[in-house]
């Protein structure tokens, strides 16, 4: 019976390791088709052949099959590309899998079915590579090791359950040599019975303890086992991003759309100098994608073709490292912090020759990337207002910085509303817009502190006789960034003061687990860059920088209600929490496992392991750290309460304290060894069998007998007067139920007293439980 | 006790491994990190199962006990505990074997057997016994041990084992069979056997019935309410029991190359021995007396007891057979110690040498004329008649 019940739990684990692999397949494929059909011929077997065993393929037959199916599908797999012959294969590993089922299941059938799941698990490494194939290949390794742990139990009690021999019967069980065969003695062999109850929660506790070393031994393997290949071959599939305003067109509202899109476009990660710990910026940091600079009326777009070069690798001073992770899209721009520069050429990145859009080779597009550079434009934790520039624009070059739309009918200038706005601006405080930097700060405040502007993502119905950006200045005055910035590059252009557009990210969400911000399509923004020639940069705009640079960009954000500070999830509530982790584990599985390079395993394993051995053994061996630490002791409270104790060792206080510390050292240890001991039998583990001492056995039988007035003579054996005292009892209705118990208990106390003998656990409970309920229902009745 | 550690990858094991390498190569051969951690994966239980086994027979106490005494025709009970010494951790699928061989056989072919039992799972600290049951058909000196406890767990894939130079011996006695009514007659009824008298009192005497008074006999057999009822006096009869000794005398012979039917003889001639002092045994103020040519001589005389009767049958569960053509002398030889009138059975797995027995005797100047001798020769249908296995 045992037996059967094993082997029934075997089949279920078995069909689940079974549809787990499948079900991995069906994520690489995208198609939940073969875990269906798995499914469905999983449940007919079981159905068919195993429980009614209505049907179940011969050897001869199922090689047959097997061989037609070997065909089938070297046929099917003979005209696709790579992506389907792998998944030929795997469908291969099924049919062979459903050959299988439908024949009786033996050890060699079971084992035979693992391997072909696992084969379809090796295809589907290449096939899944999101953290969803981590957490399947858990339970798959969970399922699996519990499969055959029970099938080893199975089989091997099997064999030693057989029955009692008959006279002339000579059966010996498998795997042993009868004893003397020459003679026909049947021999039998006993098997421990176990409550099922009792080793089926040993089996979950033994297999969650293989588990867990298994992972160990997972991690530690995995970890080691050296990359040789800078980039790892293992491709994403996902599909790209189609990302809308970045690129070298955007047309008013776009951006609009974006922003309510929270698909995410790239992590970032900012490291001071050489330092490993990555840190949060102070305010909310400005990731440049692209620069517009010319306004049509309804699209920006770029003034000039720009060339495309390779990153500066000039070191300069102070500088901070920015490590970001792409995700795919469909536009060759990037994103990051202005001005950078690499610490070795990039093959896979690209800069413009004034240095302002940053971007990836053609073969790298539509892949997800990491990359990392340094950047300049942060001092201080702090983004930089005044962003350094290497070379001073040419003339022609600010030209088109002050380019206004003209008018198509009077040919002049458009936007007068824009125009006659700056000036008002700019008069009512009396600043000059000779004064760029003054200039162009009064009138992106002007946005904030007007009260009249409103940052909206809703479309606004504007006046179509009117230039979108006159609208939104002079009629209906809410809008998204694009209008902001947009309106005040017009409205600096009008005064002379050259500038452009910044189109790119602002913010992103702060992931306090791993360190790094999580910026989605929803934080595309728009700003303003305004250029700064020699003169006109503040004298403490560079102050602490190595050299003055020839010129400079103030960055302006006029959007008025934009979020203040970035959502750093502190404060907020679980789910978001629990979604960082989330993301946090993505990023790990991406980089960890995935991702792992050699570059990666050098800098993230094996460096760390090193120091930290080094460290390890210099705490060690190092005179001056246990110097160290011996002061730092002795400089301590226990330093101090030592050195009291040692001037009063023989004073009656020095004995008091010694007494006290005795007596909670004892305390407490009598308290653990309790308090153990109450845990294990809570936890239904007791001390060793408690097979009671002998005599109690028979003096709580005597005891419990004595109360309704049963005295063993003199002449009377134990047995005997056990079975007089049982044949009162029975003739009495109250205590009939127990009248066979004094007959069993003293038959146990003569097996250990007289036979030898010892109780194992179950007869030392069983003699237990019997003298309670006498005990209990002679007691009761006395 | 000696302990000695083995350990054996199966062929599950051999295979998995194979398995194991192929995947970790190709995948280390690609640069395939998910491959990579398939092939991780498959290594944790492997590196489990060859550490797990090691750990777990290290803190293991077996025992093994046998039954005190057996006969060949009784059923052999062996109990086996496993206690598990850890403080934590249970152990899995542990199968515990045991080696039976045969020593001291005259049938060189018989060879050792082994014999296991399985203990699916024992708890922590705890002991647990599973026995295993057979039957030695032949006497003799069985060896036990050594025990050899291992354990496949968890996938089989690795078989640990410890032997435990656990050594014990058991002698098996002969087979007892059951002896006629016959058999009582020659032996307890014979009217001219030695009467040993013994001290007369009530409870040595059976009740028999009464007659009337005679001179001589005493007051207190009287019977005075039978006397009073019928006016003379009635004294009551008691049966006296008579107390048999008995001298055996067992020529245990075999030719060099025996039958089948030669060697089963010898058997019936030691098992039939060994029932007749079971049955003299039983009965209390005998003398017995045991003269066994073999391949060693043996003679032996004692009062009946449990003792002598355990002696004994230690002795004839080792003995042999000789080879000698003739009867050898030292039977009639052993007639000179045992009395003229003691009842005296020559058992023997031949045709009775009469001329060879006689001879023996007279050269201890022993007549064996008058003497109660009775022969039996275990191969002829005579045996039958007196004894039954």
């Amino acid at each position: 019976m045992r037996s059967l019940q094993f082997e029934h739990i075997v089949q279920i684990l078995m069909a689940v390791l079974i549809l787990l692999a499948t079900m991995l397949l069906g994520i690489g494929d995208r198609s939940a088709t073969l875990t269906l059909v798995s499914l469905v011929v999983l449940a007919v077997s079981a159905y068919v052949t195993d429980l009614k065993k209505f049907f179940c393929l011969s050897q001869p037959m199922a090689n047959l099959m097997a061989v037609g199916v070997v065909a089938l599908a070297a046929v099917n797999a003979y005209h696709v590309d790579r992506h389907g012959q792998m998944i030929a294969v795997a469908n291969l590993q099924s049919y062979l899998q459903y050959v299988l089922l439908f024949q009786s299941k033996t050890s060699r059938v079971y084992w035979q079915l693992a391997l072909l799941s696992l084969g379809q698990v090796a295809i589907a490494s290449t096939l899944v590579p999101g953290p969803m194939f981590g957490g399947i290949m858990l339970l798959y390794l969970l399922a699996g090791i519990t499969t055959f742990a029970l099938l080893l139990l199975q089989k091997e009690s099997a064999r030693y359950e057989n029955p009692a021999p008959a006279a002339t019967a000579a059966l010996a069980p498998s795997g042993m040599l009868p004893m003397f065969a020459d003679r026909q003695i049947p021999q039998l062999y006993g098997s421990t019975a176990t409550s099922t109850w009792a080793a089926g929660w040993g089996l979950l506790e033994q297999g969650a303890l293989i588990g867990l070393v298994t992972l160990c031994v997972t991690s530690l393997i995995f970890s080691f086992l050296p990359r040789w290949n800078i980039q790892n071959r293992q491709q994403d599939d996902s599909e790209a991003l189609r990302s809308i305003g970045f690129s070298k067109k955007v047309t008013l509202g776009e951006l609009g759309e974006v922003v309510h899109n929270a698909d995410l476009v790239m992590r970032a990660q900012f490291f001071r100098g050489l330092s490993r710990l990555p840190f949060k910026l102070i305010g909310e940091p400005l990731f440049r994608g692209t620069v517009v600079d010319r306004y049509d009326g309804r699209s920006w777009t770029q003034a000039e073709n720009r060339n495309s070069v390779n990153l500066p690798t000039e070191q300069r001073r102070p500088y901070v490292r920015q490590r970001m992770s792409v995700e795919p899209l469909e536009s060759p721009e990037l994103f990051c912090i202005f001005p950078v520069f690499a610490f070795q050429q990039e093959s896979k990145l690209r800069i413009d020759n004034s240095g302002d859009q940053l971007s990836r080779l053609e073969e790298y597009r539509d892949r997800s990337l990491e990359f990392e550079i340094a950047t300049t434009g942060i001092v201080n934790d702090k983004q930089r207002i005044y962003q350094p520039c290497e070379d001073a624009l040419s003339d022609e070059t600010v030209l088109d910085l002050l380019h206004m739309p003209l008018s198509q009918e009077t040919q002049t200038a458009a936007l007068p509303g824009l125009r006659e706005t700056a000036d008002r601006v700019l008069a009512e405080r009396n600043i000059q817009p000779s004064d760029r930097v003054t200039a162009a700060k009064a009138i992106s405040d002007w946005f904030h502190l007007s009260g009249e502007y409103f940052y909206s993502l809703e479309p606004q119905s504007r006046d179509p006789n009117l230039d979108p950006l006159e609208d939104f200045v002079t009629r209906h005055r809410s809008g998204h960034c694009e209008y902001f910035a947009g309106a005040l590059v017009m409205m600096l252009r009008s005064q002379s003061i050259p500038c452009r557009m910044a189109i790119g990210f602002k913010g992103g969400e702060w992931n306090s687990i791993g360190s790094y911000y999580q910026i989605q399509q929803l934080h595309a923004h728009a700003w303003v860059e305004v250029y700064l020639g020699p003169t006109d940069i503040p004298p403490d705009a560079f102050a602490g920088d190595d050299e003055q640079p020839p010129a400079a960009w103030l960055i302006l954000d006029p959007t008025a209600g934009t979020h203040e500070g970035s959502q750093d999830g502190e404060n907020q509530g679980l789910f978001i929490r629990l979604r960082q982790y989330l993301d946090y584990g993505h990023v790990l599985w991406n980089n960890y496992v995935v991702g792992l390079n050699s570059t990666r395993q050098r800098q993230g394993i094996y460096e760390p392991v090193a120091q930290g051995f080094s460290a390890a053994v210099e705490n060690l061996v190092s005179p001056k750290v246990w110097q160290a630490r011996f002061q730092a002791v002795y400089r301590s409270p226990v330093g101090a309460f030592w050195e009291w104790y040692r001037r009063h060792w023989f004073s009656w206080r020095g004995g008091l304290v010694a007494i006290v510390f005795s007596l909670i050292a004892t305390v407490c240890y009598l308290f653990g060894r309790w308090f153990t001991e109450r845990v294990r039998r809570l936890m239904g583990k007791g001390r060793f069998a408690a097979t009671p001492p002998v005599h109690v056995i028979y003096r709580r039988l005597e005891a419990a007998l004595g109360k309704q007035g049963y005295q063993r003579k003199a002449t009377q054996t134990a047995y005997e007067f056990a079975l007089a005292a049982g044949g009162d009892l029975a003739e009495n209705l109250e205590h009939r139920r127990v009248a066979h118990l004094p007959r069993r208990i003293v038959e146990a106390f003569y097996r250990v007293r007289f036979g030898g003998r010892t109780l194992d656990n179950s007869e030392a409970e069983a003699v237990e439980h019997a003298l309670a309920e006498l005990e209990l229902v002679l007691g009761r009745s006395h | 006790m000696a302990r000695q550690r083995q350990i054996r990858i199966g062929r599950e094991g051999f295979y998995y491994s194979l398995v194991l390498l192929a995947v970790l190569a190709g995948a280390t051969a690609r640069q395939l990190n998910l491959l990579m951690l398939v092939g991780s994966m498959l290594a944790g239980p492997l590196l489990f199962s060859l550490i797990y086994g090691r750990l777990a027979l290290r803190r293991i106490v077996v025992k093994r006990k046998l039954p005190t005494d057996l006969r060949a025709d009784q059923r052999l009970m062996v109990d086996i505990s496993v206690t598990n010494c850890r403080r934590w951790i249970g152990i899995w699928t542990i199968e515990v074997e045991d080696r039976v061989e045969r020593h001291c056989t005259a049938r060189p072919e018989d060879s050792a057997a082994m014999v296991g039992v399985f203990y699916p799972h024992i708890a922590a600290r705890e002991t647990k016994q599973v026995s295993y049951q057979g039957q030695l058909p032949q006497r003799g000196r069985y060896g036990f041990g050594p025990l050899r406890v291992s354990t496949r767990f968890p996938l089989g894939l690795v078989r640990h084992s410890l032997v435990l130079d656990q050594q014990d011996v058991l002698l098996v006695h002969p087979k007892l069979g059951r002896l006629s009514h016959d058999w009582a007659q020659v032996v307890h009824e014979n009217p001219a056997g030695t009467q040993r008298m013994q001290r007369r009192g009530l409870l040595e005497a059976d009740f028999y019935g009464l007659r009337d008074w005679r001179p001589g006999d005493s007051r207190r057999s009287i019977h005075w309410r039978t006397s009073a009822r019928r006016g003379s006096l009635v004294v009551r009869q008691y049966e006296q029991r008579r107390s048999q000794d008995l001298a055996l005398l067992v020529d245990l012979w075999q030719p060099p190359r025996p039958t089948e039917q030669q060697l089963e003889n010898v058997e019936k001639a030691v098992s039939f021995a060994a029932t007749v002092i079971a049955d003299a045994c039983r009965q209390s103020g005998r003398n017995l007396t045991l003269s066994l040519a073999a391949d060693i001589a043996v003679h032996r005389a004692a009062p009946a007891s449990p003792f002598f009767f355990r002696e004994q049958m230690d002795l004839l569960a080792l003995v042999a057979p000789h080879a000698e053509p003739h009867l050898p002398p030292t039977l009639g030889h052993a007639l000179a110690l045992v009395g003229r009138s003691t009842p005296t059975l020559l058992i023997s797995t031949r045709p009775i040498q009469w001329e060879a027995l006689r001879a023996a005797a007279a050269e201890r100047d022993v007549d064996l004329a008058g003497r109660q001798l009775q022969c039996i020769d275990v191969g002829s249908e005579e045996l039958a008649r007196y004894y039954q296995d």
